[in-house]
């Protein structure tokens, strides 16, 4: 036998482990370790059979209460309230055993891991709230055996029986649980913001490219934006963010460029995304390279195709980009070339000669663009993120002395470089290839792969992509193992969160309903002669059903109560020909109570020729679902054998 | 539910779909534990069993079977409410019928009907208590309260075997005493010898063998109405017949026969349940 309220204790302490668990990350030292710590006397206590006075607890709760109170302000109040939960619950745990106070632990419970969704939206909280949904379920229906009696004990057997429909409950309420999160109704815009103050990092895309700040880049594997798109060749990943024109000082930034009118691409193969961006405080929205438009929230878009939104970009959104895989934006009447061409304060004398040299390659860009290249080369320089060349000038340095650096060094240097050779350049900041999920079906870009590349301007063609970093040697990406297949798949169940239920909002909602409808609406009926066929045959199928309504209003009450008798009767006794045998022979053959008492209340009424009183009715109705449910086995009636005809 | 209310509209205010999961959840269990619910009570057939003799005023033991008429679900915590008098049931599998016991005191004499059980079960969560009912349908006769007649009434309780010998006189019993002959006695009575010895006739005297029967009158009984006369009568019918003393019953005009038998003394006192009430 086993106690039932073992049972329940072992369920409660389980239920507040996993309340407290998702939590645990975000709560204050104190709070963090209060909870085992209170964990650990319950298991004491309840080994012993024992609790502590209430009075003990109460004042406990009030002075704990007011010693994280004293630590709350607005910017602390879901880290305070979290704490108050996890404290809360584990004193519950060392309280009186009742009902009420189950409850209470449980309601805790749960509290903790809601407040663990304000602090973290991974997917692991799904696997948490299953865990809590099943263990509350099976807790809540051996509270209820607790309730009818708090000493009960049940044999293993019972137990099991009580476990096994207990965990059907949380998984009948699966179905349930999607549709509802799917209809319950949802606001665009908080009622109240003050809970909702998350504060994610910066994702480190810089609006300003300053080759030579430190020595290494950190290669940081923090997500930054997943893609939706068909697959695509390596060499035109390239995802376009900012576009960085003048300088401050030595570094690049992005200056108000003069007007010009660019041309949307128009060549090029066409690719579609979608793109789901991490939250972060860039405005910048990145696409890949050229966008021609976007959609799925408001934006600013700058006159060299670089898009910011409008709104902060700190929560989960997404948007979609039409791009073509071109490899420059064309630019309609001219630009103005002295913009283009200012340069950095400090330019090396051996830079300026170098681009003295390139300026006497002639009047035509692409001539200077391949002594460029040979000139590149022939430093041989290599692709490198430590060992960066630092000092007063790093980008003389790079191209003269250590002659390694990252895209920074490349892309700075090339378009000095193009600058003193008197072709406008400018520098795109973005992010450079990605990793294909096949099972998502979309690029994952890594903080890791933020590039910079440079725009050239030609004349009749506009600012055309130049890739500096390809001049380099060592400039390649290496194919990754198995654990980054791996990787791969536990990003795509993160993707697959994120865009099934963090991203769900009212838009999709209402993009549901309006699908629905409109798919409703547009049912039509093939043409043809076969039209009114279709029509008519189901006007056809509606005939019967019609007929069978049309015989139910006819026949009275009593009718229909016999041919339910009758039914019955043929059912639990098999008996043949139910239909043509008399009442009282039907009584006679089945030996049953209730149908003697049914034959004796309905022949009463039939053969004085009145109607069923209402009470007789509902008595009959009894009596027949009486005969229905009974058992045949053990059970009161009985076939008799049919008296043998003929005799012999 | 409170908790589900608090949790509905901190998602509706902050936007956030895991709270808006939680509270799906939530909602979704309560509509599958009161899908359950309703299961749980579903499809349960009642019958009681009650004992030949009820009296009224006293506490009577009735046997309530349940059977669990669904095909794969258990029935949990079953209370069943036989006219007001809970057993409850903790585990009712399908198909099998279980029994329980309840204590049940009728009131007042006469046949009634037991219509229905109430079937009830907080299961699967302790919030509401579900009910249902379930046709009974039984029929019992409940006896008039017995009520001791002290007086006119020989030996101790034949319950208690302290039955004494009947005092009547007869003719093929023990021999009780001599007395003189009185006349109007058998001559197979004298006792030959001993009136040899003395100046009259000296005759056995035997004890009955049977008692005579009785025919009582409840209505010439004491007490101050019917039903104190019937609760006596009732009484005096039990005692008398669980003596061997054959017992009828002068009921108005009508005359029930004495007998000694247990289904007679059961018909006798079915007919006192019923005295006066048709």
């Amino acid at each position: 036998m086993v106690r039932i309220s073992s049972v329940l204790n072992a369920l409660t302490l389980s239920i507040a482990v996993v309340g407290y668990l998702p939590l645990a990350p975000y709560l204050d030292f104190s709070a963090r370790w209060f909870f085992p710590a209170a964990l650990a006397g319950a298991l004491l206590l309840y080994a012993r059979g024992r609790s502590l006075p209430p009075w003990l607890l109460t004042s406990g709760s009030i002075v704990l209460f007011l010693y994280f109170a004293l630590g709350f302000n607005m910017d602390r109040l879901i880290v305070v309230t979290a704490d108050l939960l996890v404290v809360f619950l584990g004193i519950r745990l060392l309280g009186e055993r009742s009902g009420r106070n189950y409850l209470q632990a449980f309601a805790l419970s749960l509290f903790c891991l809601a407040a663990s969704s304000l602090f973290e939206l991974s997917a692991l909280f799904l696997v948490y709230l299953l865990a809590l949904l099943l263990l509350l379920a099976v807790s809540l229906v051996v509270l209820t055996f607790h309730a009818h009696d708090p000493k009960l004990a049940l044999s293993r057997f019972e137990l099991k029986k009580v476990l096994a429909v207990s965990v059907l409950m949380p998984a009948a309420a699966l179905p349930v649980l999607l549709f509802l999160f799917v209809l319950l109704p949802r606001t665009q815009y908080p009622l109240w913001d003050f809970l909702n103050r998350a504060a994610p990092g910066t994702t480190g895309f810089s609006d300003k490219v300053n080759p030579g700040g430190s020595a290494s880049v950190s290669e940081v594997k923090s997500v930054v934006l997943r893609a939706v798109c068909a697959k695509l060749p390596e060499s035109s990943l390239y995802w376009r963010g900012i576009v960085l024109n003048g300088f401050s000082g030595n570094a690049w930034v992005r200056l108000p460029a003069p007007p010009e009118v660019s041309l949307k691409p128009n060549r090029g193969e066409p690719v579609h995304q979608e793109i789901y961006p991490e939250p972060s405080r860039n405005p910048y929205l990145i696409a890949l390279n050229v966008p021609r438009a976007l959609g799925g929230l408001r934006y600013i878009e700058a006159q060299d195709a670089v898009f910011t939104g409008q709104r902060q970009m700190d929560k989960r959104l997404k948007y979609q980009v039409d791009s073509r895989l071109a490899d420059g934006i064309a630019v309609k009447g001219g630009i103005d070339r002295r913009f283009y061409l200012a340069l950095p304060e400090r330019v090396s004398p051996r830079l300026r000669a170098e681009g003295r040299a390139l300026a006497q390659a002639g009047p035509e860009v692409a001539e200077k663009l391949r002594r460029l290249e040979a000139f590149f080369r022939a430093r041989r320089l290599s692709y490198a993120t430590v060992g960066l060349p630092t000092g007063a000038d790093p980008i003389d340095a790079f191209l003269f002395d250590s002659r390694r650096g990252n895209c920074e060094f490349f892309a700075s240097a090339c378009a000095t470089l193009l600058r003193l050779a008197g072709v406008p350049a400018r520098l795109v900041g973005g992010y450079r290839g990605g990793v294909y999920s096949g099972v998502g079906g979309y690029y994952l870009v890594t903080e890791d792969m933020a590039h910079v590349w440079v725009e050239a301007f030609v004349d009749g063609r506009g600012w055309v992509t130049v890739e500096p970093s390809a001049w380099s040697a060592g400039f390649s990406r290496q194919p990754g193992g198995a654990v980054r297949l791996l990787r791969m798949y536990a990003d795509a169940l993160g993707f697959f969160w994120n865009k099934a239920v963090i991203t769900y909002d009212l838009e999709k909602q209402l993009a549901l309903v309006r699908s629905a409808g409109n798919r409703a609406r547009n049912v039509r009926l093939p043409a043809g002669w076969w039209q009114p066929v279709l029509r008519w045959g189901a006007a056809l199928l509606l005939l019967p059903l019609g007929w069978a309504l049309y015989r139910r209003s006819r026949r009275s009450p009593e009718q229909r109560l016999l041919a339910r008798l009758r039914r019955v009767l043929r059912r639990r006794y098999r008996l043949e020909g139910v239909e043509q045998m008399g009442l009282y022979e039907l009584a006679k053959r089945v030996d049953d109570p209730n149908l003697r008492e049914f034959v004796a209340i309905y022949g009463g009424a039939l053969y004085r020729d009145r109607k069923l009183e209402r009470g007789e009715l509902t008595r009959l109705k009894e009596l027949v679902a009486c005969l229905r449910n009974s058992p045949t086995a053990g059970g009161k009636g009985h076939l008799v054998p049919p008296p043998l005809e003929g005799g012999g | 539910m409170a908790s589900t209310l608090l949790l509905g509209v901190a998602a509706v205010n902050t936007g956030n779909n895991l709270l808006f999961l939680i509270v799906s959840a939530m909602l979704g269990f309560m509509a599958v534990s009161g899908t359950l619910g309703w299961l749980n009570i579903r499809r349960l057939a009642a019958s009681v069993r009650i004992p030949d003799e009820v009296y009224a005023g006293t506490p009577t033991l009735l046997t309530v079977e349940l059977t669990n008429a669904k095909r794969l679900l258990p029935s949990f915590l079953i209370t069943a409410t036989v006219a007001g008098f809970p057993a409850s049931f903790l585990v009712l599998d399908p198909g099998t019928p279980a029994t329980a016991s309840l204590m049940v005191t009728f009131a007042k004499r006469g046949r009634q009907r037991l219509e229905r059980a109430v079937i009830s079960s907080p299961f699967p969560v302790n919030f509401f208590v579900r009910f249902t009912v379930a046709a009974v349908a039984a029929n019992v006769t409940v006896f008039p309260s017995p009520r001791r007649f002290a007086g006119a009434l020989p030996g101790g309780k034949p319950d208690a075997g302290q039955a004494g010998p009947s005092q009547a006189r007869g003719y093929e019993g023990e021999l009780a005493k001599i007395t003189d002959y009185r006349g109007g006695e058998s001559l197979k009575l004298i006792h030959w010898r001993l009136s040899a010895k003395h100046e009259v006739f000296k005759v056995k005297e035997l004890t009955a063998t049977a008692d005579e029967p009785v025919l009582l009158e409840p209505e010439l009984l004491p007490g101050r109405d019917l039903d104190e006369r019937l609760s006596y009568c009732c009484f005096l019918v039990n005692r008398l017949a669980k003596g061997g003393r054959p017992v009828g019953l002068k009921l108005g005009e009508r005359v029930i026969e004495p007998g000694a038998s247990r289904p007679h003394r059961l018909k006798l006192l079915g007919e006192l349940a019923v005295y006066g009430k048709d």
